[in-house]
């Protein structure tokens, strides 16, 4: 097996054992059939996009949009409780199933934190090993005039406050759904 | 009839729910603040507390050794404690570039020197951005600093996001627990209390319906607050950034969506880099939470666009501890509260008692320094010093001994309990020693009528002894038995071993020299048969471990200066204890006892050099061949060959002794070992502990005894004469077909089989 695939492996033992669903797709067309498939199971037409997928990936969101409603998100306000939501990660962390979220701005940032189910694209490239290949990403995000706001997200929202019993979907996604992409354009 | 706001459910009277009752004085933070007694009385009424507080201890611990299974521990845990280390001892350094860059990244840095400073600068931004309501995620220092109590008295609101932060503050309690605040509570009392204050039927049974109705109603506070407070897991110090590390989202949002967002951090919570970061995050989840890392882990560098981020630097008493070396690791703390999480106390009690705001054994050393001391003295004293805090700590902090110190600090300003007053006067003169010893031998045996129990029930030690047969003392102690300072020539070796020639120094302990002397015997007849020369060197006495247990560091320090003195004459290859406990002490409390004595010192460091425990030494100097002692022996204290281990907390969590009994037990003796349920959980006797708080003492010793019996198993050894003289006296007063023996015992039966059929050839 070659690295990536190794690491893709570990990704998505660790994953799955959080409850993630992790997909590897060849190209954006791909890529735009899993969200739908996810948008079918969720019984759901309308899609929240970040600023951030939207202008980095423009082929998904071209594929997407022939069959969803895709909305960009504007404001936090907008994004609550919004059942789907697609969002790009930095880079990813096989170590511990993690996507690395870099998100500076607000609206942004709400797609991660309020949607129901959120799915992350990423290219497959972006896949590494473990979280010290994390550091420099953390600290280019950190070092950015302004500063920066940066999450490993690793599995959906969960909380076991109330006698040690897991439940999942808090205050974040309750899915997640993870699609590294070969091609994404 | 409409739902009331959050604003209005915070705002209710508090509620009296299965057995949890109102505060004593309505404001939210008054329930651990009544008498510790009082605290403690409750909570051993609260039979769902200690269940739920089993569960929990039970499952973390597996889980956490499944979780770091993938990590090499002691040597993360020793690159953290290094870094964590090296960053306090320059920590001004660090704060002024963490300062430096948080400020250029926009944010605003705040430094408080106190809890009021702290409460005031928050407040303060509040009252400029006409803040009326804020939202909180989960914060250990604004707990410590009661930051909600002092927005309640200025009439700002806060809401607490995290679910279970959020269900304590409706309930007007505290946290229990560093990272997992309701776990002293059950679905029914929270079904019942989210029912009252949202005035409508929420299921007392449904987990999963609790939690989406908490998280309704906390949803709305998010988007209507005008400050965010948050926490911080570590700050950066290159960047200037916050880590935050959360499972529920909760923390996010109160970071980005309100329009101010303030961090709160202990000074301590510096890290020079992302590299130390990282290695932070290995060790945190999964001592935390078993998880590898939590769901959330956020790196805040700056304000959100458009917003104003406020960073306040707290010290309340930090830079205090930095300055004392006996307790600045104690600032090494990552607050994932797995030293409550094997903690037997903490297990029977709960953080409202086990602690004062921080709860656990970090609570019990931080608390005096963050709170005063006042408000640990009742807690501190529910240490039992089993030391398995320290086995788990990700930092290596040396809790165990710190609580001690600060044990100390409370009996240098409270005194010493008369009882204990007179017994350690007694016990650190040795005439005064050995004459109440005698007496006591002569005056008992009404009481005893010649047998190994005082079982008569003396009424005012009811609660004490009504669980347990106290120890007869040995009409003959061993002192008696073997020629004091007369170096015993060795027999001829019953097997090959590496400690034939050698000679060894005896120093049985005090419980042994007078309440178990067949002991004493058992350990020198062991050695002699190894073809070792043994002497029991003149001049011993106690080694000082129930003083210092007790805080009494003058009487410790007098016993240990004892101890030296006769060891150290001794000119024998190794000095040997049957008692696991003793050689902890000798070995690694004396050390600290005499940290500055210049005289003392070096003598406690040779003694400590020269010390080992009986079963080290027949793991590493004798080392017994293999089924060398598997023989059958007529009329065997086992005679089904089956046995189960009890790992004494000294002789595991202090000396580290695991495999080197069993090894003995099963491969050398040939015995089937059938394991305890929770092996490593301390039996709860802990010296005074069990006289101070019979009660945790008897659940304890009874879970012991218990796991023993479903073992099948009729014989529990140990290596250590404290769980002795408690497991005996438990199953004595119990009648449980248990045996608790020395494994001193059994390897000495069979060694004199061997010996005497060795004297026939």
């Amino acid at each position: 097996m070659s690295d990536t695939e190794t690491m893709l492996e570990e990704f998505g033992r660790r994953a799955a054992a959080l409850g993630v669903r992790v997909d590897r797709v060849p190209d954006s067309a791909a890529a735009a059939s899993t969200v739908q498939g996810t948008a079918t199971d969720a019984r759901v037409t309308r899609l929240v996009v970040s600023g951030e997928v939207r202008r980095r990936a423009p082929g998904l969101i071209q594929s997407i949009e022939a069959s969803l409603d895709v909305e960009t998100a504007t404001d936090p306000a907008a994004v609550r409780d919004a059942p789907l939501a697609l969002t790009l990660a930095h880079t990813a962390y096989a170590e511990t199933g993690s996507v690395l979220l870099a998100e500076p701005d607000l609206p942004d940032r709400a797609v991660g934190m309020l949607s129901g189910t959120l799915v992350v694209v990423l290219p497959t490239g972006g896949l590494r090993a473990g979280l010290e290949d994390a550091v420099a990403g953390l600290r280019a995000i950190a070092s950015q005039p302004g500063g920066g706001y940066a999450t490993l997200m690793t599995g959906p929202s969960r909380t076991a406050d109330i006698e040690r019993v897991l439940t999942v979907g808090v205050q974040g996604p309750g899915k997640v759904v993870v699609v590294f992409v070969d091609h994404l354009l | 009839m409409t739902a009331p706001s959050p604003h209005d459910v915070l705002r209710g009277r508090q509620p009296d729910v299965d057995g949890i009752p109102p505060d004593h004085d309505g404001t939210e933070h008054g329930w651990p603040e009544r008498p510790f007694r009082e605290r403690y009385d409750e909570a051993l009424g609260d039979e769902r507390l200690a269940r739920n507080l089993t569960a929990f201890q039970q499952s973390w611990r597996g889980n956490r050794g499944d979780a770091i299974e993938s990590i090499d521990f002691g040597d993360l845990r020793d690159r953290l404690r290094a870094s964590k280390t090296a960053t306090i001892a320059d920590l001004e350094t660090h704060i002024a570039t963490f300062q430096a860059a948080a400020e250029r990244a926009g944010a605003r840095v705040h430094h408080a020197a106190s809890a009021a400073d702290a409460n005031r600068i928050i407040r303060e931004l509040a009252e400029l951005h006409d803040v009326d309501l804020i939202a909180k995620s989960k914060s250990m220092v604004s707990e410590e600093i009661e930051l909600n109590h002092d927005f309640r008295e200025h009439g700002i609101d806060v809401v607490e996001t995290d679910l279970g932060e959020w269900i304590v503050q409706v309930m007007g309690q505290r946290p229990s627990h560093l990272v997992m605040p309701a776990i002293h509570l059950g679905r029914q009392q929270i079904g019942a209390v989210l029912t009252e204050r949202l005035g409508r039927d929420v299921s007392r049974e449904d987990i999963a319906e609790q939690v989406r109705v908490v998280r309704d109603e906390i949803r709305e506070v998010f988007f209507t607050a005008g400050m965010g407070i948050t926490g911080a897991n570590a700050l950066v110090a290159e960047t200037g950034t916050v880590m935050m590390c959360t499972n529920e989202g909760n923390g996010r949002l109160t970071s980005s969506v309100p329009r101010i967002h303030v961090v709160i951090a202990g000074i301590e919570k510096l890290v020079p880099s992302f590299e130390d970061a990282v290695m932070q995050l290995r060790l945190l989840g999964r001592s935390a939470t078993a998880q590898t890392l939590t769901s959330y882990t956020t790196f805040i560098t700056g304000p959100t666009p458009g917003h104003e981020m406020h960073i306040v630097l707290v010290d309340n008493g930090r830079r205090q501890m930095a300055a004392l070396p006996e307790f600045r690791e104690a600032l090494n703390c990552i607050r994932c509260g797995a030293c409550s999480n094997v903690c037997p106390p903490y297990r029977e009690v709960g953080g409202h008692v086990f602690g004062h705001i921080y709860t656990g054994a970090i609570g019990l050393v931080v608390t005096p320094f963050l709170n005063g001391l006042d408000a640990v003295a009742g807690p501190q004293s529910l240490c039992v010093s089993c030391n398995a805090c320290a086995t788990v700590c990700p930092v290596g902090i040396p809790l165990p001994r710190q609580i001690l110190d600060v044990r100390k600090m409370v009996v240098r300003k409270k005194g010493l309990h008369p009882a204990k007053r007179v017994a350690f006067g007694v016990l650190s003169r040795p005439a005064a020693f050995a004459l109440a010893s005698r007496v006591g031998a002569k005056a008992q045996l009404p009481l005893t009528r010649g047998g190994t129990f005082v079982r008569t029930q003396l009424p005012v030690l009811n609660r004490q002894t009504r669980w347990r047969s106290l120890p007869a003392v040995a009409r003959r102690p061993l002192r008696d038995r073997i020629r004091v300072g007369e170096t015993q020539p060795p027999l001829r070796p019953v097997v090959p071993n590496g400690a034939a020639g050698r000679t060894v120094a005896l120093f049985p302990g005090c419980i042994t020299d007078r309440m178990y002397p067949e002991q004493g015997q058992a350990v020198n007849d062991v050695l002699r048969h190894l073809g070792v020369r043994v002497v029991l060197p003149v001049g011993l006495n106690c080694c000082g471990l129930p003083a210092n247990n007790s805080g009494d560091e003058p009487n410790a320090r007098r016993m240990a200066r004892q101890t030296i003195r006769a060891l150290e004459r001794t000119r024998a290859d190794h000095i040997v204890s049957g008692s696991a406990s003793c050689v902890a002490m000798i070995a690694q409390d004396y050390v600290h006892l005499f940290r500055e004595d210049p005289v003392w010192l070096p003598r406690a460091e040779r003694l400590a050099a020269r010390v080992t425990d009986f079963t080290s030494f027949l793991a590493t100097v004798a080392e017994l061949p293999a089924g060398s002692l598997a023989v059958p022996v007529p009329g065997s204290i086992v005679p089904d060959g089956r046995v189960t281990y009890h790992d004494s907390c000294q002789g595991l969590n202090a000396l580290g002794l695991a495999a080197e009994p069993r090894r003995l037990l099963a491969d050398v003796m040939g015995l089937r070992i059938d394991e305890l349920a929770e092996s490593t959980l301390c039996c709860g006797f802990g010296g005074s502990f069990s006289f101070e708080y019979p009660d945790v003492a008897e659940r304890l010793m009874n879970r012991k005894l218990d796991d023993a019996e479903s073992t099948g198993a009729r014989v529990i050894v140990t290596d250590n004469q404290g769980c002795i003289m408690h497991l005996r006296g438990g199953a004595d007063a119990g009648r449980r077909p248990l045996r608790v023996v020395h494994i001193a015992e059994l390897l000495a039966e069979r060694m004199r089989l061997l010996g005497a059929a060795r004297s026939v050839e």
